[in-house]
């Protein structure tokens, strides 16, 4: 990794960090966050009312509450991360060429991968830096709807869960569409691969494992959160997990690979 | 410094954009200049690595462009204005320079502000480097451009059309910045308004349907229409019998035209030195009466 590689990396992450922070994407992205975590609040409901809770030990209760917090927001955090990140992500290399910009790039001693893992850099940085900022909010939310509770969980379900997807999810949207030239044919295009991903994508190991949903890490989650519903049960393990992240990592070098081929293909074709 | 063999681009759809074209671009300023839809966009984006041609050869400071590597080691020494810009609009004019000055290469951040800082001052953006590029008018866009182009100390500076837009005390200062930038780099300035040309190259090249229609110095375009031009004053009536009016004046009584051609005795013709415009118009009609 030379100097001016990595400058050019770097670069690249810093300033898209920069356009994503500023942009209207990232914003509605954490408000959907949020909204739904508001939602998830009110379907869940406690009643600190009743008897078994106000006979338990408080630590109990708080781990209990805490743990549907924790499910409630894991909810939300999915259905937003899996299903919206990637379309919003659709973008990032197709408005280069949209807005008119990737000629003056183009004419740039850039190469192809420091463009491509700037960009992913930079909407991974945005994503999680988004995340923290209203992890104090849901926390507040869900106190102010439920009182105390431990927030251990929620912070794990975060830290772990999240972070896999924004970076899995996340990578698939910006690299799967590399090639397309407008905005709008990238975000169908992502669009039409999560609606297979969720029809198909689930029934056989391939698809379970590589597919857009992340059913495993999805489940696994939501199980351990929430492990007395019957409805939640799942035969996934952490050895599920770990091949799904797996898989994922492998789908984003795989992509990677291919949009990087694709970008010196373009530039030794232009 | 920049050498071109035999140079042809088609388009799909068999729209022949450039045919043969031989061309060796020395240091200083060299002026394309061209009508609309001549082919002299496609050629400077050949020449900035940006379009690959359907046959021929291009070498800059001795890289081929039609390998990677050359086309990069190419790349790290050029400042290139498009002629149809995009910028982010989410950026301020400040942090666009700084990230298109990381991306040439300048990796230092003190030398890179302080070129910025410099291309600001010198483009008389400073006032609003902070503000957004969403917020900038359409000559504070161009000029944003030109800045963006001269990041990074290029020793080839390709400008495609880059006073349009420009108000005239603008194009005036850009025109004496790439005179300046002429005595430390090769310049190639394409553009159909002959005036740019007229005030700034000692080297040009006339460029129409795909072809190099002419190439040398703007007094020996100047030259082509000496004998040729002349003022005729009238009444009002315009004059024809195959003379070609290139300005109108409205006088006290009646209209003084400028015109190219051999007027007939039935006018008062008084016969004027040329200008380039006037050099370029009279080529362009005697390429256009040869293919007639």
């Amino acid at each position: 990794m030379n100097r001016l590689w990595r400058a050019q990396l770097l670069g690249v992450a810093r300033y898209e960090l920069r356009m994503f922070w500023r942009g209207p994407t990232l914003a509605v992205l954490l408000l959907m966050i949020l909204m739904l975590t508001a939602a998830m609040a009110l379907i869940v409901g406690v009643s600190r009312d009743n008897e078994m809770i106000q006979t338990a030990m408080p630590s109990w209760v708080s781990d209990q509450i805490g743990s549907l917090v924790a499910g409630a927001s894991w909810a939300a955090v999915c259905l937003v991360l899996v299903f919206f990140l990637p379309v919003f992500a659709a973008d990032l290399i197709p408005k280069d060429r949209q807005l008119g910009i990737q000629d003056l790039l183009d004419s740039t001693p850039l190469p192809g991968s420091a463009y491509l893992g700037g960009k992913l850099l930079g909407l991974w940085a945005g994503v999680l830096l988004g995340l923290a900022v209203i992890l104090g909010p849901v926390v507040l939310l869900f106190r102010f709807a439920f009182g105390e509770f431990n927030p251990r969980f929620l912070f794990e379900t975060w830290a772990v869960g999240a972070v896999a997807l924004v970076i899995l999810n996340g990578g698939l949207g910006v690299l799967l569409p590399f090639a397309l030239t407008t905005r709008r044919q990238a975000v169908t295009v992502t669009i039409i691969v999560l609606v297979v991903s969720f029809f198909f994508g689930s029934g056989n190991p391939i698809g379970t494992y590589f597919s857009a949903v992340r059913a495993p890490l999805i489940m696994y989650f939501m199980a351990q959160l929430v492990p007395d519903n019957p409805s939640l049960i799942t035969v996934f393990t952490r050895w599920d997990i770990g091949v799904c992240l797996l898989a994922g990592l492998a789908e984003l070098v795989v992509l990677g690979g291919l949009a990087q081929l694709g970008l010196r293909w373009q530039r030794y074709r232009m | 410094m920049i050498e071109i063999t035999n140079l042809s681009k088609t388009y799909a759809g068999k729209v022949q954009a450039l045919a043969g074209i031989d061309l060796n671009i020395g240091s200083g300023m060299f002026g394309l200049v061209g009508p609309n839809g001549a082919g002299k966009t496609t050629l400077m984006r050949i020449i900035a690595g940006l379009l690959r041609p359907t046959t021929g050869r291009v070498q800059v400071f001795g890289n081929d462009l039609s390998t990677l590597p050359g086309k990069m080691a190419a790349k790290s020494v050029l400042g290139y204005l498009p002629q149809e810009l995009g910028l982010y609009p989410n950026l301020s004019g400040r942090e666009f320079l700084d990230y298109i000055a990381i991306l040439k290469g300048v990796t230092d951040r003190k030398a890179r502000q302080q070129q910025v800082h410099q291309l600001l001052g010198e483009t008389r953006l400073l006032d609003v480097a902070d503000r957004r590029l969403k917020t900038y008018s359409g000559g504070m866009k161009r000029r944003i451009g030109i800045a963006q182009a001269l990041l990074g100390s290029p020793k080839l500076l390709i400008v495609d059309e880059p006073t349009v837009g420009l108000d005239p005390e603008e194009r005036v200062r850009f025109r004496n910045l790439l005179s300046e930038m002429a005595g430390r780099c090769t310049v190639i300035l394409s553009t159909h308004i002959v005036e740019d040309i007229s005030h700034s190259c000692n080297d040009l090249a006339v460029i129409n349907q795909g072809r190099v229609v002419f190439r040398g110095a703007p007094s020996d375009l100047i030259g082509q229409a000496r004998g040729h031009v002349w003022t005729i004053t009238t009444s009002g009536t315009q004059p024809d019998s195959g003379l070609r009016v290139v300005s109108t004046l409205q006088m006290q009584h009646g209209v003084q035209y400028r015109v190219l051609g051999e007027p007939g005795s039935q006018y008062a013709a008084t016969a004027i030195d040329p200008s380039l415009e006037d050099g370029y118009l009279w080529l362009m009609g005697q390429k256009a009466e040869l293919t007639a």
